[in-house]
């Protein structure tokens, strides 16, 4: 397959059921286990509806914003996803909180109340996101068009069309893959993150999460 | 309904307060999540299911993404219970 045949565009609304398996096969990295389902006391089938429900709202600058995703086809199909926005950005917010707001909007109080408890848990790996920074999240590739270089295409993309001085991005601690190519690309490791709690193996796909950081430009 | 800013904030302030599990911050206009320790992603859902509850309100979704600081907020849950 030549590079020829590779198309990066945005995203669209009719892209969410190919952003939603992006979205899920992150969340897993590799495991069972999606934190999106686990720690809100959802089904995996629930939470795909709930997913899609967030990204129909159409909210910008966060992870569950359909125009922060570019999609990479190859031949005309649909081929892989990755979201990229510039932290606080968007109405000045933190894409934390607008995240926050999706999910609280979306998913039902005892959804929330689920999260409330399991807090301690996740609170090791929550990565603050640096304001201004480009944050590069949720890529997935469909395994029939891996070995492609899409990935790195998509990163090469939001980099290109961002103007900021920094990208971040973060990775489960075992996604050996992963951390290999955004070496690769230019990442560089500035801090692991990990939970202590005993629980978090029954929620997370790993207990601990690198944050990478590439300098784009002066 | 057009309740007072005075009988608003400690309402307010008990809520984020039982959240957090802590009373440390002010309750001035320009407060922002950033400034109060443990106010995050997390906590920030609960603060916003709380003050729905405490004032019987429902938030759509397009005036809390647009909310800036605490007088933001303060304006938002009078807005409400005036109906508007």
């Amino acid at each position: 397959m030549t590079s020829s045949t590779v198309t990066i565009r945005s995203a669209t609304l009719a892209d969410i059921p190919f952003i939603v398996e992006t979205i899920v096969s992150a969340e897993k990295s590799n495991s069972p286990r999606m934190g999106l389902a686990t720690l809100f006391a959802q089904s995996e089938e629930r939470t795909r509806e709930l997913i899609a429900a967030m990204l129909e709202e159409e909210v910008d600058g966060c992870e569950f914003s359909v125009s922060s995703f570019l999609i990479a086809e190859v031949a005309g199909s649909t081929a892989a996803a990755l979201a990229g926005w510039v932290e606080g950005q968007e109405e000045d917010m933190p894409s934390g909180l607008l995240k926050a707001n999706l999910i609280g909007f979306t998913f039902p109080a005892v959804s929330i109340a689920a999260l409330r408890e399991k807090g301690p848990i996740i609170s090791g790996v929550q990565i603050e996101r640096e304001k201004g920074a480009l944050q590069i999240e949720y890529l997935h590739v469909d395994p029939m068009h891996r070995g492609k270089g899409l990935a790195a295409a998509l990163i090469n993309a939001h980099i290109g069309r961002s103007e900021v001085s920094k990208a971040q991005i973060q990775a489960f601690a075992d996604n050996a893959v992963a951390i290999r190519l955004y070496r690769k690309l230019g990442f560089e490791e500035t801090r692991t993150y990990t939970s202590t709690h005993p629980d978090t193996l029954h929620y997370l796909p790993h207990h601990s999460k690198i944050l990478m950081e590439r300098h784009i430009r002066p | 309904m057009n309740m007072q800013r005075e009988e608003l904030l400690p309402r307010i302030r008990r809520t984020v307060e039982t959240v957090l599990g802590h009373g440390d911050f002010e309750m001035r206009d320009d407060l922002t999540a950033a400034d109060v320790e443990g106010w995050d992603s997390l906590t920030h859902m609960s603060i916003i299911t709380g003050l729905e509850k405490e004032f019987s309100v429902k938030f759509k979704l397009k005036e809390i993404n647009k909310l800036k600081n605490m007088g933001s907020l303060i304006e938002l849950i009078q807005a409400k219970l005036a109906g508007a």
